[in-house]
């Protein structure tokens, strides 16, 4: 991750808040806690930040936080209780997964009858694992299955999606923070795939689709 | 889950129990509750140990409580010793005795009479702390209102040290720090600071002027 870093000192100059109210946002879970990146300076240890993704969700919140209360921010801004419910048929209608995807989910899991917004997440990782032609109907449902155990373990933190295969067999890993990982000649990355990418790409096809 | 909702439980004398979802858990003598266990109201006189995930609404301690693993609370009051070992995170703590936290600490409100050893960041909106008991360590302060006093008729006054404190109004006595950085700073008697950084309003009762190497308004 080349991201472009900004210390404390000069976001909250750039930004015109306060360290109280970078706290208390900290607080609210409003900022996730993996932007918060500590390295060390001449002064000592000194917090930075991702410039861009920063400064957009500080100028997003100072938007929103005269019409909101913080805890409805938090609500707004975290995709993970995003409301969604959608019908299955809208959802197959609309093409924002293939019917594989779902074929694999309702045999792992048992039919659907509304799509939760974390279920639709799930259903478009899995869709662009097979877009990939790496993997299979049964690695799909290893996929689906390893989603559905430790998503919730994840939190806000930003993760990946990796799919490993050495002759045949076939590895499926959530990993948090990852820079970059490499793996022994024999083995080949089937899939990967940034869950925050996916999940905007996702929130935009959403969006375009009408929900 | 061993338990089913609205079970309470009681402990008098000494007992090791499992964990769960209760409404009421009372400990009067020394407790243990060997996994993850979620409470309404929590009540302990006496010692108890959470060897796992605690998350309790209200909480009131006499005594010593430690909890191994994350701490979710509303409302906090000790009289005596509480340790979390990872994270806490509540709404308010009232307490009079020693804190201990070994990942980092998030609250509205503090106020704490005696001392605190945190090793990551202690996060509160609004911190007020008279030092006393031992002296207090923390890594990092973060939040809207800071005061730090150590004052007491009888007892001798005791220092805090930490590496960055940061707020919008900061008041400090009887603290050693690496950086203080705030829009309104007041220190008071007995500061050792490297480097002060404030926005608006700074003001020194320090009669010692090296106590204070560097002062810059940003």
């Amino acid at each position: 991750m080349d991201e472009e870093l900004i210390s404390k000192k000069d976001l909250l100059e750039q930004t015109d808040i306060t360290y109280g109210q970078l706290y208390r946002w900290k607080r609210k879970k409003l900022i996730p806690d993996d932007w918060f990146i500590r390295k060390s300076t001449f002064t000592g240890q000194e917090t930075f930040f991702p410039r861009d993704k920063m400064v957009e969700r500080i100028n997003r919140i100072k938007e929103l936080k005269d019409t909101l209360s913080l805890d409805e921010l938090a609500n707004a801004l975290s995709p993970k209780k995003k409301d969604i419910n959608i019908s299955r048929k809208d959802f197959i209608e609309r093409n924002i997964v293939s019917r594989n995807a779902i074929a694999i989910f309702e045999e792992q899991f048992g039919d659907l009858d509304t799509i939760t917004f974390q279920t639709s997440l799930f259903l478009y990782l899995l869709d662009k694992s097979l877009e990939t032609g790496e993997i299979g109907w049964e690695e799909g449902m290893q996929v689906i299955q390893t989603l559905h155990d430790h998503f919730s373990k994840l939190e806000e933190k930003r993760a990946s999606l990796v799919v490993l295969r050495k002759m045949g067999v076939v590895t499926v890993l959530l990993v948090t923070n990852p820079d970059d990982f490499y793996v022994d000649e024999k083995t080949k990355v089937a899939v990967l795939l940034d869950i925050e990418t996916e999940l905007n790409k996702l929130l935009d096809s959403l969006v375009t689709g009408g929900f | 889950m061993t338990m089913k909702k609205n079970k309470n439980l009681k402990v008098i004398g000494e007992g090791t129990y499992p964990g769960g979802d209760y409404e009421k858990i009372k400990v009067t003598g020394q407790g243990e509750i060997s996994e993850d266990v979620s409470s309404q109201e929590t009540k302990i006189i006496g010692e108890c140990r959470i060897k796992g995930m605690a998350s309790m609404d209200q909480v009131h301690v006499i005594g010593k409580l430690s909890i191994d693993e994350e701490t979710k609370s509303n409302r906090i009051k000790v009289i005596g010793e509480l340790t979390a070992r990872k994270s806490m995170k509540a709404d308010t703590l009232d307490m009079r005795g020693f804190l201990n936290g070994e990942g980092n600490v998030e609250l509205e409100k503090m106020n704490l009479k005696g001392g605190f050893n945190i090793t990551g960041l202690l996060n509160v909106g609004d911190l007020l702390v008279n030092l006393q008991v031992a002296p207090s360590k923390v890594g990092e302060i973060g939040g809207e209102k800071i005061v730090i006093k150590s004052r007491s008729f009888l007892k001798r006054s005791y220092t805090l040290e930490a590496e960055v404190i940061e707020g919008d109004n900061i008041y400090l006595e009887y603290t050693t720090a690496k950086i203080v950085r705030g829009n309104d700073i007041e220190i008071g008697p007995n500061c050792h600071i490297e480097k002060v950084e404030y926005r608006s309003t700074f003001t020194s009762k320090e009669k010692n002027s090296k106590n204070i190497l560097q002062i810059n308004q940003i």
